[in-house]
């Protein structure tokens, strides 16, 4: 690539190869449309980003775009979603994706699908690998979770969603916002310290995803902030000092109940020893005890066997096949639609989660 | 670390060879002025028919932009040089833009790394476009305002209106902020030495003893990253590199020998690899001292020769402006009739499936 050409000539370029299509979903700040590259006939996710209207106005490109720009410009990795190419069309951004027309969320919940242990195995591996890349290069991707972790035809899972993420890695780092992560994904410092957090966030996210993949049902769905943590404290013991030193301190203008701690062995009956011990790293009070991504890829859950499914013979949703299948017909859009529906009312849900997902954060 | 960078999209876009960075301003000043010197002729040619038509009501007469007593064949364009110098001055300005804000936000919001990546912005985006199409003032607070965004230090550009008495909206603001990030392919994160910097101060602080002297040679280093901002260094050299000239340097000046802890740091790295760091270091310190800000009078200078060397397309008021304003919208009416086309003639094939 030659890099003497304009940036406009440049990017009308990059814009005449795709051709976008169909909508296929919209998000808080972005209409999501399928879309070709022409050349290839590879298909792509082209998302539009909306131009927001804040409280103040208008302030041009939207946070949470200029967010997982930054972001994904960086992460080149299997596991992390792919943005391919950026353009903007008439003070529009629009984010050319790699396409993947499932997610971890869709699949835990398809109780049609039955899964084993390998195949958990082999999700768990490949969010860690994603997340370790992030993690290297200095991001915080602070929203993990089943509907974040998209999966491909060919079974590869990536994750995506970079819209809350930020880098991290700066010493002087103060003024993190508190208001991240989904609750039920939410790690217990976020409640108590906000604005002083790390990468240790997003480790207890994962361990509350692997709790699901263990349940098929979410793990510590709370309906609040305090029914959240009476909630983690009533599964892992409300936390000692020995667990969590200076947490009495975090806490003191909060009356908790003392829980003991109950085995996690008890609530996860099918999990073998070294899933629950992984488990349990994952779910640590204190942050700074808390496994990081390498350690837990060296854990012995991923060494013993049984060994992690391959990506491509991993359990898929029929549906999604079918949908594909059907693509060139064309009431394929009805089964889409119902898709989508049973997302919207999903999401639904968990919009009071989300109410505090404000433009202003930094 | 060092591997690291090699994947980064600043080592993979915007780190070159001296001999690169001079071929890429080079071209990219060839082709500019071949462009505005274009328009300029067709600016010319457009306000010739304007005139020599019967006198138009007021209004509808085009602005004259640039002098009008040019012969265009006479303007004199921006020198590469001249760009250089212009933008020397600019990016200065922004340390000195962050001291109109209140104490708050400067404290706040403008810190080292969000005024070192809207230095970065800038650099970046002058390798890639000419002044003669965007006047730096309003590039530098446009990449201020994005800067404070791509580090998570948000200020609203009401903030920078009111503050820095611009005469330029936010809608101009909102358009240029895109233009950047096109010219920055929307590669935001930027990698600076400050990090570094602070990692061998830590590093330094258990190898050595003399912690107050260790104190002031970090402190001291930090002045001179800020001045290797203003320098090529950042397409030149890793970060780290960078850093640990400045930290070299601030040593040298409190008179502290780093030989001992480089010989500690450095004991297991061979020879050759060694010999060669040191060679960096030594030209990364040559520019960082001999980096020359540039003075007021020939910025006025130089900007008083760009005011007559403007590209008029992108004055909102020319005639070529009106003109592509024109050409834009019978495309726009164009592409309507044919969106209306298609979507007729699909309803028509439907009709004829149940026929
Ligand atoms: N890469 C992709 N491939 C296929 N479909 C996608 C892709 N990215 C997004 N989508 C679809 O578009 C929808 C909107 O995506 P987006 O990431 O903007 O928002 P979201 O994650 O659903 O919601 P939120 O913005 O609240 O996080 C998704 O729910 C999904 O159906
Ligand atoms: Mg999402």
């Amino acid at each position: 690539m030659s890099s003497f050409q304009a940036p406009e000539e440049e990017e009308l370029q990059i814009e005449n190869k795709y051709l976008k299509e169909k909508k296929i979903g919209e998000g808080t700040y972005a209409k999501v449309y399928r879309g070709t590259e022409r050349a290839t006939g590879r298909t792509v996710a082209i998302k539009k980003i909306k131009l927001v209207q804040t409280e103040i106005g208008s302030q041009g490109i939207e946070l949470s775009a200029v967010r997982e720009v930054k972001c994904l410009r960086e992460l080149r990795h299997p596991n992390v979603i792919e943005l391919i190419d950026i353009y903007s069309h008439k003070s529009n951004l629009k984010l050319v994706l790699e396409y993947l027309d499932s997610d971890l969320e869709m699949i835990i919940k398809d109780k049609s699908i039955l899964f084993q242990a390998p195949d958990i195995k082999s999700w768990m591996l490949m969010t860690l690998r994603g997340l370790d890349h992030c993690h290297r290069n200095w991001i915080l991707h602070r929203d993990m979770k089943p509907n974040n972790l998209l999966v491909g035809k060919d079974g590869q899972l990536k994750i995506a969603d970079f819209g809350l993420a930020r880098d991290y890695g700066d010493p002087h780092a103060k003024n993190m916002s508190p208001q991240v992560v989904t609750r039920w994904y939410r790690a217990p410092e976020l409640f108590f310290m906000p604005s002083q957090y790390g990468y240790a966030v997003d480790i207890w996210s994962v361990g509350c995803i692997f709790a699901e993949l263990l349940l098929r049902t979410p793990y510590l769905a709370g309906e609040s902030d305090l029914a959240q943590l009476e909630l983690i404290f009533k599964a892992l013991g409300t936390p000692t000092e020995e667990d969590w030193p200076g947490f009495s301190e975090l806490a003191r203008d909060m009356k908790f109940q003392k829980y003991s701690r109950t085995p996690l062995q008890v609530h996860f009956k099918a999990a073998g020893s070294d899933a629950i011990d992984l488990l349990e790293k994952m779910l640590t009070y204190d942050p700074n005890k808390r496994i990081n991504t390498r350690e837990a890829l060296l854990h012995s859950y991923f060494r013993k066997l049984p060994r992690p499914t391959p990506p491509d013979q991993l359990p898929k949703q029929q549906k999604i096949q079918e949908n594909a299948i059907q693509q060139n017909s064309k009431p394929s859009i009805q089964n889409r639609g119902e898709l989508t529906e049973h997302r919207n009312k999903r999401k639904a849900q968990e919009i009071s989660n989300k109410s505090e997902k404000k433009i202003h954060r930094s | 670390m060092k591997e690291l960078f090699t994947e980064t999209s600043q080592y993979r876009n915007w780190f070159y060879s001296k001999e690169k960075l001079q071929e890429i301003r080079e071209k990219n000043h060839v082709s500019a002025v071949e462009r505005v010197k274009q328009r300029v002729l067709e600016e010319a040619e457009l306000q010739k028919l304007v005139s020599a038509k019967s006198t138009p009501t007021r209004g509808e007469q085009p602005e004259r932009v640039n002098s009008p007593r040019l012969n265009p064949s006479e303007i004199e364009y921006l020198k590469m040089e001249d760009e250089l110098a212009l933008c020397n001055y600019y990016q200065t300005q922004i340390p000195l833009v962050d001291s109109k804000f209140p104490e708050e936000i400067q404290k706040n919001k403008f810190t080292d790394k969000v005024k070192a990546s809207a230095i970065t912005y800038v650099k970046r985006f002058y390798l890639r476009n000419t002044m003669m199409d965007y006047h730096p003032r309003d590039i530098m607070i446009t990449c201020l305002f994005l800067a404070a965004k791509t580090e998570f230090s948000f200020v609203p550009i009401e903030d920078f209106i009111k503050f820095l008495t611009t005469k330029a909206t936010k809608e101009v603001f909102f358009d240029l902020e895109l233009i950047v990030a096109r010219s920055l392919r929307y590669e935001f994160t930027v990698h600076h030495p400050y990090l570094s910097a602070y990692g061998l101060f830590l590093d330094m602080q258990t190898a050595l003893k003399d912690a107050k002297k260790i104190q002031a040679i970090y402190e001291k280093s930090k002045e001179y990253i800020h001045k290797s901002l203003f320098t090529d260094t950042m397409f030149l050299y890793q970060p780290s590199q960078i850093a640990l000239a400045t930290v070299r340097i601030a040593a040298k000046e409190l008179n502290f020998d780093l030989n001992s802890y480089f010989r500690i740091k450095f004991n297991s790295e061979p020879k050759g690899k060694l010999d060669n760091l040191y060679k960096i270091l030594d030209e990364i310190e040559k520019i960082i001292k001999e980096y020359e800000p540039t003075p007021l009078n020939k910025a006025k200078e130089i900007d008083a020769r760009l005011h007559k060397c403007k590209n008029p397309e992108k004055n909102p008021n020319s005639a070529i402006s009106r003109k592509r304003k024109l050409e834009r919208e019978g495309l726009e009416d164009a592409d309507h009739h044919k969106k209306k086309r298609i979507e007729d003639e699909y309803q028509k094939s439907l009709e004829e499936v149940f026929k």
